[in-house]
């Protein structure tokens, strides 16, 4: 915040002059160039937050400003969520938390990142900003109430079963890494044949095996059905379908399709600017950006 | 004998060249129309998301409001008329997607006019389980216009491809069809004017 000691109080921003302040310092959650919030609420929540950071890998962003002019606080809050990319890029695990002092807009907002809508309801959200948040802020104690805010936030998530979801999450994705390593052995394979692989892998699949029922050499993979789509909010499930030509058996195994991602390894712009940040280390230097994470305008609004 | 090998290279370079050319139209076509598939979904989801809050509401609300029969019926029947209502993402055509966005509108309409005669019963608006399920269904209406943003934004962007020169000639013969937008806010899903 002292970095940007010139702003005008009382200033109206757009997403390109809202500061970004954790580009300058990674552990800086706060962007407050009104200074709406004292300077001592700001070291806790930073606090606070970190802690978050560490233990859950959740970003989460507090912007506090007089006014953002003509625009609607919600749309403004998902477009700079997008700008901004909070969150780690794989897990879409943001929230920004956005107050407007100014009367006619005056509000609180919260905006979920995909990952998060699941552990963090819109109901719980309003639920911690009528609580916790409302009560001070509607006195004008705009700086007490995001600490109390901010502090609910990280207790529902420290408490929720966020981290055990990640743990099961994690499960899927070393079978996405078993399946990198064999695409990969293949593109180096390539030279010897990879005709040949393909075939070999492909009748392997197709091959008919013993049939438990009836013994017959008769059970043959059918083909692939998807139960269940993946979304963005959560994985899907598709099953291998297997049969017995014989007897008529069959058997289906069920195959986890991983949650969709936007723009996994899409257009390289947006690829610099959220994956700069590298997230955890922060390596270099004190800077660096937000995650990368996406969201789809979950959250609530309190205006008061 | 130069001249003969000459002959068959040049139509085999040219042949390799042109199929890398279609090839990779025609993969470009296939990413961009998968893209729209999937914001689709994203809408299809958030569209879904709100007709399973509407029996919550509903029954929230039953207790309290009692009277209200009636707003309470046209948001059920809208919701049913909306739940059979699905689209074939394989076919978003203008005229698919008037039908959805007008069963979707009517159920809009009937739940905003329930929001306004719910107004009128203070002990509700106490109750902090409807306060909660209003949070909820106005974070829904939000994604829903989120999503049908960024529907429209992958919509035009495939649009403007298979219909940029040279792509059209192709974008036809491969069944690549344009696909229709969701349009402004009709008159089924402004909130109602309210007279009492």
């Amino acid at each position: 915040m002292i970095l940007f000691p010139l702003q005008l109080r009382g200033g109206t921003y757009t997403l390109e002059t809202i500061p970004n302040t954790r580009l300058v310092d990674h552990y800086n959650y706060v962007s407050n160039p009104d200074g709406i919030i004292s300077p001592t609420d700001v070291q806790q929540i930073n606090r606070l937050l970190r802690t978050l950071e560490d233990s859950l890998g959740i970003e989460v962003a507090v912007v506090a400003v007089e006014s953002i002019g003509d625009n609607d606080a919600r749309d403004f809050a998902t477009d700079l969520f997008k700008q901004w990319g909070i969150g780690k890029k794989e897990d879409d695990n943001g929230l920004l938390i956005q107050l407007v002092t100014e009367p006619v807009q005056r509000s609180i907002v919260f905006e979920t990142g995909y990952g998060l809508e699941g552990v963090l309801p819109d109901a719980i959200c309003y639920r911690i900003q009528q609580r916790y948040m409302i009560p001070d802020m509607r006195e004008g104690d705009y700086s007490s109430g995001m600490v109390k805010g901010v502090a609910a936030v990280r207790d529902y998530l420290l408490a929720s079963d966020y981290e055990r979801m990640a743990i099961l999450g994690s499960g899927h994705s070393t079978a996405e890494e078993v399946s990198t390593w064999t695409v990969l052995a293949l593109i180096l394979l390539a030279p010897l044949g990879i005709m040949f692989i393909a075939l070999v892998a492909n009748s392997m699949k197709h091959r008919a095996k013993k049939c438990p029922r009836c013994g017959k050499k008769t059970f043959r993979y059918v083909g692939r059905q998807t139960v269940q789509a993946a979304t963005y909010a959560r994985a899907g499930m598709a099953e291998d379908m297997y049969r017995c030509s014989n007897c008529g058996y069959t058997e289906k195994k069920n195959h986890p399709i991983d949650r969709l991602r936007r723009g996994g390894g899409g257009p390289i712009i947006f690829g610099g600017l959220g994956g700069m940040g590298g997230g955890r280390g922060g390596s270099f230097g004190g800077g660096g950006s937000w995650g990368g994470g996406r969201s789809g305008g979950g959250g609530s609004i309190s205006r008061f | 004998m130069s001249k003969k090998i000459l002959w068959i290279a040049i139509p085999i370079i040219v042949i390799l060249l042109l199929f890398g050319w279609v090839k990779g139209m025609y993969n470009n076509m296939v990413t961009h129309d998968e893209t729209v598939k999937t914001a689709w979904s994203q809408v299809e989801n958030q569209y879904q998301r709100r007709m399973d809050l509407i029996p919550n509401l509903v029954n929230t609300v039953k207790g309290y409001a009692s009277h209200e029969r009636e707003t309470l019926e046209s948001v059920i029947n809208a919701r049913a008329k909306a739940t059979q209502t699905t689209i074939d993402p394989d076919n978003l055509t203008e005229e698919s997607i008037n039908r959805f966005q007008a069963a979707q509108g009517e159920l809009s309409s009937a739940l905003s006019r329930l929001m306004v005669v719910l107004e009128r019963y203070p002990d509700l608006k106490a109750n902090q389980n409807f306060l909660e399920l209003q949070a909820q269904l106005e974070g829904t209406e939000n994604r829903i216009a989120v999503e049908r943003k960024r529907f429209n934004e992958t919509a035009q962007q495939y649009n403007t491809y298979i219909r940029s020169f040279s792509n059209n000639i192709f974008a036809g013969m491969f069944g690549f069809t344009p696909k229709a937008y969701f349009t402004a806010e009709s008159g089924a899903e402004r909130a109602p004017v309210v007279e009492f």
